[in-house]
């Protein structure tokens, strides 16, 4: 079905963000950054 | 002006050669470290097979294939480390490799710095200085990675050198709350964020135009452009308990492109009620030591004021080579990296759909001055002599607000201007946003960049 495929290869496509207002990065919180590894050794914490 | 050619992608003529990637073994002893040097046109490969070697503080995991190209870093072997590498350009008997005599003075910096995190709610906010070469940028990389490393602390990285873009353009200053992993890869540090999850981590920096390329084109400009940062960086602090404990890491421009005065750094040194000061200088009585120490207590007592080598694992670089380091990061910030690829979109438009404006440059316009304020922008003419190619900020003011609106706006982002054609009035910009152009303001930078 071509509407499935487009769909999963158009989530392939990215582009940067614009950057936050001053008043937005300014309550922004890093922790809702999402990636698809983890890569941070959490073993020590 | 600055002309910022594209990076040539085609393949070198070394590729077409059977057996130039073989893939090298090289074992490095303990508190030893590799000088590696890549340019655009080549790849280098690494993976570490056993032991721990680091990067600018960032641990390479074993069994996982790292590539670079066009950076110039060391790998420190922290432990005895055995990897392996291809690199058809790299000859095999010229590996620079060489005992690193001061990664125990980081070491150190970073146990202190961990210190003060522990003992207050106001971390600590660390500035640092030295000549050109020196190590800022690696050392300030280096305890942003050791200060995430083994706590969940969230340091501010603070680029305040406007020749370097770190998570973004050259051109501008940043701070970014280092909140995860930092891309070893990367010689802008990694990415700023996306449009979807990247397999790193990306980051969000505060982004404030300055747009000239040095600070002696228009100093005061400089000073405002870096007051605007630190207010808004006061109130994070302020939002923020995680990023205000870990304190602020701050990269400063090399000292010989600042005022003898020392008051870009008098400046930071205030606005960012910095109580670290770090030079890098291999002499012991830099008299720079004396000059710091005074300047900087007439504005506050308590602070401490410490002295580091040169780092030892520091490359010579080139005028060159900076060029293409900044070229890298507009070429990135559209078209993001090997690992992030992103697709920038191009749209046209009429000379009448755009406004810009543009800092005032002392040095390549002196009669520009008088009754002017130095801050001020001035319009710009839209004609193919002052936009072709030209990078410009993006400013959250509107198109029609007035120039002092503009000067104070926030920035959205950066546009590309790809094609300015006089007879028929329209232009093509590269934006990394798909959609339409934003109805903002643009400032005008000293960037070029050809595609
Ligand atoms: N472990 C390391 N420590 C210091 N420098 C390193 C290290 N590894 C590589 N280098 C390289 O040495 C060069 C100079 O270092 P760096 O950029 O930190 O100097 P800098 O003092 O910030 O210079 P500038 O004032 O021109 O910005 C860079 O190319 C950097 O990548
Ligand atoms: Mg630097």
């Amino acid at each position: 079905n071509a509407g499935g495929i487009s769909s999963t290869s158009q989530k392939n496509i990215q582009s940067r963000n614009w950057y936050l207002h001053d008043s937005q990065w300014v309550i922004f919180k890093d922790d809702e950054i999402v990636s698809t590894s983890n890569t941070l050794d959490n073993t020590a914490k | 002006m600055s002309i910022l050619p594209g990076i040539d992608s085609t393949p070198t003529t070394n590729e077409l050669f059977e057996g130039t990637n073989e893939i090298h073994k090289l074992e490095i002893e303990k508190g030893y470290e590799w000088k590696v040097e890549v340019n655009a046109e080549s790849k280098l490969v690494i993976e570490v097979k056993s032991g721990i070697a680091e990067i600018f503080g960032t641990e390479l995991a074993n069994d996982i294939e790292y590539s670079f190209y066009n950076n110039k870093f060391s790998i420190l072997a922290v432990e005895d480390v055995s990897l392996e590498w291809r690199c058809p350009e790299i000859p095999e008997q010229k590996l620079m490799i060489g005992e690193n005599k001061t990664a125990k003075y980081v070491y150190n910096l970073h146990f202190s710095l961990e210190k003060m995190r522990a003992a207050s709610f106001d971390g600590p906010k660390v500035m640092i200085v030295g000549g050109s070469n020196t190590g800022k940028t690696a050392l300030a990389r280096t305890l942003c990675s050791y200060a995430i490393k083994y706590k969940s602390y969230q340091p501010m990285f603070i680029n305040l050198n406007p020749e370097e873009g770190i998570f973004s353009v050259a051109g501008c200053l940043t701070a970014t709350p280092i909140s995860d992993i930092l891309d070893v890869q990367s010689t802008i540090w990694g990415h700023s964020m996306t449009s979807g999850a990247t397999m790193l981590h990306s980051k969000q920096p505060l982004v404030k135009t300055f747009g000239l390329e040095h600070i002696k084109e228009n100093q005061d400009l400089y000073l405002a452009t870096l007051k605007q940062l630190s207010e808004v960086v006061k109130l994070r602090l302020q939002n923020d308990v995680l990023v205000h404990r870990s304190g602020c890491i701050i990269d400063t421009p090399p000292i010989s492109v600042m005022d003898d005065d020392l008051t870009e750094l008098t400046t930071t040194f205030k606005e960012f009620n910095v109580n670290v000061v770090i030079l890098l200088s291999d002499e012991q009585e830099d008299p720079l030591l004396t000059k710091l120490n005074d300047k900087l207590s007439t504005i506050s007592s308590s602070f401490n004021l410490l002295r580091l080598p040169i780092l030892s694992g520091v490359i010579e670089r080139d005028d060159v080579f900076k060029r293409s380091l900044q070229r890298l990061a507009i070429r990135e910030y559209f078209y993001g990296s090997p690992s992030v690829v992103l697709s920038p979109y191009t749209i046209g438009v009429d000379f009448e759909d755009i406004t810009v404006w543009r800092p005032i440059n002392f040095i390549e316009n002196p009669e520009e001055t008088s009754q002017l304020l130095p801050t001020q922008l001035l319009p710009v003419e839209v004609k193919p002599t002052t936009l072709q190619h030209a990078l410009v900020a993006i400013s959250y003011a509107d198109r029609k607000a007035n120039e002092s609106n503009v000067q104070l706006a926030p920035t959205l982002g950066f546009g590309l201007i790809t094609e300015v054609n006089d007879k028929r009035r329209k232009l093509r910009i590269l934006l990394p946003v798909p959609g339409r152009l934003p109805d903002k303001a643009m400032i005008l930078t000293a960037y070029r960049y050809l595609e």
